[in-house]
């Protein structure tokens, strides 16, 4: 008997005898039960800082529901530094719809938000949090915060979420073109926000914790930039899940002294790690968009391998700056402009080669979550211009968190031929 | 002595046998119908005749690869995009594109150099496949194996939607009811077809000379010409044109065993053994794996599904 699938058929049990609340009890008793087993038996194969991490990403899933008086909702392109100079926990959307299908329940939220007329085009990470909304599963946080970068299906997430809570919403408009004016539209909108929140909890945004928040994050971006420079030409594990999870630390949750510490760990855990040998087997993969972190085939081949070595995913790379401390919102609102998921593809493009080249990846794989139309429709843009630099290029569909919508039988033949190409020399 | 290829594909089970010289011996061709094992048993069954030892090495490949690995004894198990490629490559060296349309899927094969340079598979869409051709033939109570010759008969083909197999079998059915005749919709049908792989599987990609067209819709002739007619050159269709997975699977079995490796292969005796598979929930750790236990004569003979070996190479060691 699968543990896990039978716990997530309890969590679905309660919801439809109508005792969501229950439900909710079982989510956070299970990520308790996470948190402490991981507490005292972290991954023996993990080296510190990703058994650090590991836990972590538990912890700060848990913290806003266990806490909702003092938490808000946010999506992961959101202004995490205002967040956290506010000490609001935020419940980071993606990554509940993802712990739901850690829990082997994904199928029923998501069809759930289909049943009250939400279609089913709408990307499933969305699907999953507006179904647990649906059946009043989700504690009422105190605000929602959202941005349109990258994705504007989240809009209309957040709107009717926060509708059908009672809760203020703030969706942070993001324009396409970096210029003076964009930049002081962008500040300006954060000021309504922050008065927004200002409002709700009855008290001042404390400007020395915001330049805190930055100082750390920045501080955070000094030991990425160590780790990065290692990564260059050197072996260091990874897998799936913990990918995932470092979207947590590169953007949700930037700018807390617990992201700080890990890539402070992470920078000093690679350099126990060997250099890449010159004529090695070794093929460095470089990820584009989302990983299915729950897929059979793909973690058989990527976790922990040292044959193929997962080197990261383009969005934790997203912006690689460093924030001014002395003008926070002026910077932070420059910051969400010049994210490369926002404005043309081609940022992102350029942005993929760069890191390629950076980090010495042999090849690419660019994940198409079905719902994300960015990701399909830019593609064949994304193709060109990995042809155009000689880098081998994968493109495989799915789902990031819906198991039903990824076929295993044709992730498993197109990633074995890819394999089979890269290590014959073909691109 | 001779090298075995088995090709288990969703629609069709392909069996070939091919000798030192690449020249195929005997072949056989069954619907899969769902039940892999029973194919493959039943295709050994008409290759009784051969002994064990007159099998140098075999190899498997298709969707069922690894079901039928562990049923054969197979030597090489690989993924169809490379063996199609090896035949097709074993069979002229200077073939650049391999159009292949199989049952339930669709590939088109860049190679360069003979080496696969490029490669895309359609994704949930059955549009353009085997099996909704053979559905098309069957609600038109047309013979599959008569579709490429109506389709040749044709003067003007009516224009299908053929983007998706629902709004294709519809806009059939409505040009049925407009009156035009049969061969006109089979043809326009398989224009469609060339259409949407062109548009779909075929975007941003360089259809370069030489170009085979393989895998079973490759019989209908209907495709071969519409597909000349959209390119505006000569696609070619190998002899064994819905055998070239199972050729290419024999020839990366007779490469493994001129790199003097010894067969796994069980004999073609296999055919008269009981199959049967059941699925175990592993607890060893956090990862929960669902293990697929094979047995034969109720005793394990593999395991696949666990991630960290702990199963798999259990049977491997015994």
């Amino acid at each position: 008997m699968d543990a896990v699938k039978f716990y997530g058929n309890l969590i679905k049990n309660n919801i439809d005898k109508n005792n969501p609340s229950k439900s909710l009890n079982l989510i956070k008793t299970g990520l308790k039960f996470t948190s402490e087993k991981l507490k005292l038996s972290p991954v023996k194969a993990y080296p510190p800082s990703l058994q650090y991490l590991d836990k972590l990403c538990v912890d700060l899933l848990y913290d806003p529901i266990r806490y909702p008086e003092n938490s808000c909702w946010v999506n992961l392109f959101a202004p995490s530094e205002i967040i956290h100079a506010f000490g609001i926990y935020p419940l980071f959307i993606e990554a509940f719809s993802s712990f739901l299908t850690g829990f082997k329940c994904e199928d029923f939220f998501i069809d759930k938000a289909e049943e009250c007329g939400i279609s089913n085009t709408l990307c499933s990470y969305h699907r999953g949090f507006l179904g647990a909304g649906s059946k009043n599963m989700l504690p009422k946080p105190r605000f929602a915060v959202t941005s349109s970068i990258a994705c504007d299906g989240n809009i209309n997430t957040f709107r009717y979420l926060s509708a059908k809570y009672d809760v203020p919403c703030y969706v942070i408009d993001i324009p396409y073109n970096y210029n003076e004016e964009s930049i002081s539209y962008v500040e300006q909108q954060l000021e309504e926000m922050i008065e927004m929140i200002e409002d709700v909890l009855g008290k001042k945004l404390d400007e020395d914790r915001l330049r805190e928040v930055i100082q750390n994050e920045n501080k955070t971006r000094t030991y990425m930039n160590t780790y990065l420079e290692c990564l260059t030409d050197k072996y260091f594990p990874n897998t799936l899940t913990l990918e995932m999870y470092k979207l947590f630390a590169t953007h949700v949750f930037m700018g807390r002294t617990e992201t700080m510490k890990f890539y402070q760990m992470l920078a000093e855990d690679i350099k126990n790690y060997p250099d890449i040998e010159k004529d090695t087997n070794v093929k460095r993969i470089f990820w584009v968009h989302l990983i299915p972190f729950y897929q059979k085939t793909l973690r058989e081949y990527f976790n922990l391998s040292k044959k193929y070595q997962l080197l990261g995913i383009d969005i934790n790379f997203d912006y690689m700056g460093y924030l001014d401390e002395k003008n926070p919102l002026e910077s932070i609102a420059k910051k969400m402009l010049l994210n490369c998921y926002n404005g043309k593809f081609e940022r992102k493009i350029d942005n993929v080669v760069n890191m390629v080249k950076y980090l010495n990846a042999d090849a690419v794989i660019d994940f198409h979550h079905f719902g994300c139309k960015q990701s399909s429709g830019g593609s064949a843009l994304l193709k060109e211009a990995m042809q155009k630099n000689n880098i081998p290029y994968l493109s495989i569909d799915g789902d990031g968190v819906d198991r039903r919508g990824t076929q295993d039988g044709q992730i498993r033949t197109r990633l074995e031929a890819f394999f089979e190409m890269i290590n014959n020399g073909g691109n | 002595m001779y090298y075995l290829g088995v090709d288990v594909g969703s629609v069709s089970t392909d069996i070939v046998l091919i000798d030192e010289n690449f020249k195929i011996i005997d072949k056989v061709y069954l619907k899969t119908k769902g039940r892999p094992i029973k194919a493959i048993q039943d295709g050994f069954r008409e290759l009784k005749k051969y002994k064990k030892e007159e099998i140098l090495a075999a190899g498997t490949t298709g969707s069922g690869r690894q079901i039928a690995g562990y049923v054969i004894g197979a030597d090489v198990v690989k993924n169809e995009i490379t063996a199609h490629a090896v035949a097709a490559l074993y069979i002229d060296k200077d073939v650049k594109t391999i159009i292949e349309i199989g049952g339930q899927d669709s590939k088109i094969i860049t190679l360069k150099d003979g080496v696969v340079t490029d490669f895309a598979m359609n994704t949930v869409c059955a549009a353009g496949t085997g099996s909704f051709l053979d559905r098309q033939a069957e609600r038109l109570e047309i013979p599959i194996d008569k579709f490429g010759e109506y389709a040749l008969r044709s003067d003007s083909p009516v224009r299908i939607a053929g983007r998706c197999a629902v709004f294709a079998e519809s806009d059939m059915i409505h040009k049925q009811q407009l009156g035009y005749c049969e061969e006109d919709i089979i043809s326009g049908l398989c224009e469609a077809l060339v259409r949407n792989y062109l548009n779909n599987l075929a975007k941003g990609k360089e259809i370069k000379q030489k170009v085979f067209f393989q895998g079973g819709v490759a019989a209908n002739a209907g495709m071969k010409k519409a597909f000349e007619n959209a390119l505006g050159f000569e696609v070619y269709v190998p002899e064994y044109y819905s055998y070239m997975g199972a050729v290419g699977s024999a020839i990366l079995a007779k490469e493994y065993y001129e790199k003097g490796n010894k067969t796994k292969f069980l004999g073609f005796n296999i055919a008269d053994l009981s199959f049967n598979t059941k699925t175990i929930d592993c607890s060893g750790c956090s990862n929960r794996c669902e293990v697929v236990e094979m047995l034969r004569e109720n005793k394990p003979i593999g395991f696949f599904g666990d991630r960290c070996g702990k199963w798999s190479e259990k049977v491997k060691a015994s």
